[in-house]
């Protein structure tokens, strides 16, 4: 999958320190590959 | 009439003939390899296959007369000392190819030049038939080409290379996920265009951002080259303007999903798209294989039928595997099963020619 914060990708998908904010948006999206 | 038709699948290079009204394989080449695409330049004769062997490499392959000989292949630059760069999934990006998923030939008036695209998004250019090959730096080292995501792969690639007939400097080229780029001197510099696209995958912020789109195949009509086809990971685009915007086409039956899309050479309203349930199944509707056809400008489709499978099909077909010739008669359409198609009216009628090739990649008139 992939996760946006803030409409730019998470960079630490390993220990999840992209910061997040009190008003930020988060969207989780399937991934797209496999065409 | 073209009488020569090139197979890439997972396990070798066929070559597909017209003899006495029937089509047949005729040749079978790199036996055993995966041949990821071909390219024959019409200027010359040339033939181009591009091999992906896994971890021993990505090869390219030139055929003559005197047959196959292999050649230099796009090779990416050393990074940078103390650069480092990450994919989307946050590991280091090699800067190298991963693979080779565009061949195209340039204009009449540049004998011997090849455009090549690559994973993870290398563009590259030879003037000497493929002996050498120059990376496109402007292009590579465009800031947004860093935004770039996998899309058709986990890293992102640029599978479309359209050259302006009217203009061998005037380049556009598509990358998933990256949308479409445009050069006017041959690649010295690239514009971002395709405006009007949309993106599902992608925050709403992002939704219509020409860099967040997952462009499937791009062409452009070589009798009006103002006119450019999209099918898009999200739907049916079509720009009459260089691809600088784009109208999305809706209301398309079965689906406006799929990866192909051919467009005729003088007709630039008539273009054909291989439908499929979209990303989450790719396979066709109802397990039945179809074709789809407008003939003026997407206002309307036939849904095309006869001769191809209409119960328990699931053969899907890949960007680069449907190929129309020349004269804009005849198709061809190859899929992930192993079957292969050939229509010579336009594709109101399909006939067989095999359905137990290894999964095709790539159908290309030679």
């Amino acid at each position: 999958m992939t996760i946006f914060v803030d409409g730019q990708i998470i960079r630490d998908r390993a220990r999840l320190t992209d910061v997040v904010g009190e008003t930020s948006s988060i969207y989780v999206f399937q991934a797209l590959s496999g065409g | 009439m073209s009488e020569t038709i090139l197979i890439s699948t997972r396990k070798g290079l066929f070559t597909v003939s017209r003899m006495a009204g029937k089509w047949e394989i005729t040749t079978a080449d790199f036996l055993g390899d995966n041949v990821s695409i071909t390219l024959t330049d019409w200027r010359d004769g040339r033939r181009y296959a591009a091999l992906d062997h896994g971890h021993f490499g990505v090869k390219l392959h030139r055929w003559t007369k005197m047959g196959w000989e292999e050649i230099a292949a796009p090779a990416y630059p050393p990074k940078p000392d103390g650069y480092e760069e990450y994919d989307m999934w946050n590991r280091p990006l090699n800067w190298s190819t991963a693979r080779i998923w565009a061949l195209a030939a340039g204009g009449p008036d540049e004998p011997g030049l090849i455009w090549c695209g690559t994973l993870p998004g290398g563009l590259f250019r030879s003037t000497d038939y493929g002996q050498s090959w120059q990376m496109i730096r402007a292009l590579w080292d465009h800031p947004k080409r860093k935004q770039w995501m996998g899309g058709g792969a986990d890293l992102p690639g640029i599978h479309s290379i359209c050259v302006d007939p009217r203009d061998s400097k005037r380049v556009c080229i598509a990358a998933s996920t990256g949308g479409l780029w445009f050069t006017d001197d041959s690649g010295a510099s690239w514009t971002q265009r395709g405006e009007g696209m949309r993106a599902e995958h992608v925050p709403p912020e992002l939704t219509h951002d020409p860099i967040a789109q997952d462009v499937h195949c791009l062409v452009q009509c070589p009798a009006a080259p103002h006119r450019m086809w999209v099918q898009h990971h999200n739907g049916i685009f079509v720009s009459s303007d260089e691809g600088k915007t784009f109208s999305e086409i809706n209301g398309v039956e079965p689906s406006t999903f799929g990866f192909p899309v051919v467009v005729h050479p003088r007709e630039a309203d008539t273009a054909w798209f291989v439908p499929e349930i979209k990303d989450e199944k790719r396979i066709p509707r109802d397990g039945r294989l179809v074709v789809t056809r407008t003939r003026d400008g997407g206002k309307s489709f036939d849904v095309l039928t006869q001769g191809l499978p209409q119960s328990h099909a699931y053969d899907i077909v890949y960007r680069h595997a449907l190929a129309l010739s020349e004269s804009g008669d005849q198709l061809a359409l190859g899929s992930t099963t192993g079957g292969l198609w050939v229509s010579e009216d336009q594709g109101d009628s399909w006939m067989c020619v095999t359905h137990t090739l290894p999964p095709i990649y790539s159908v290309r008139f030679s």
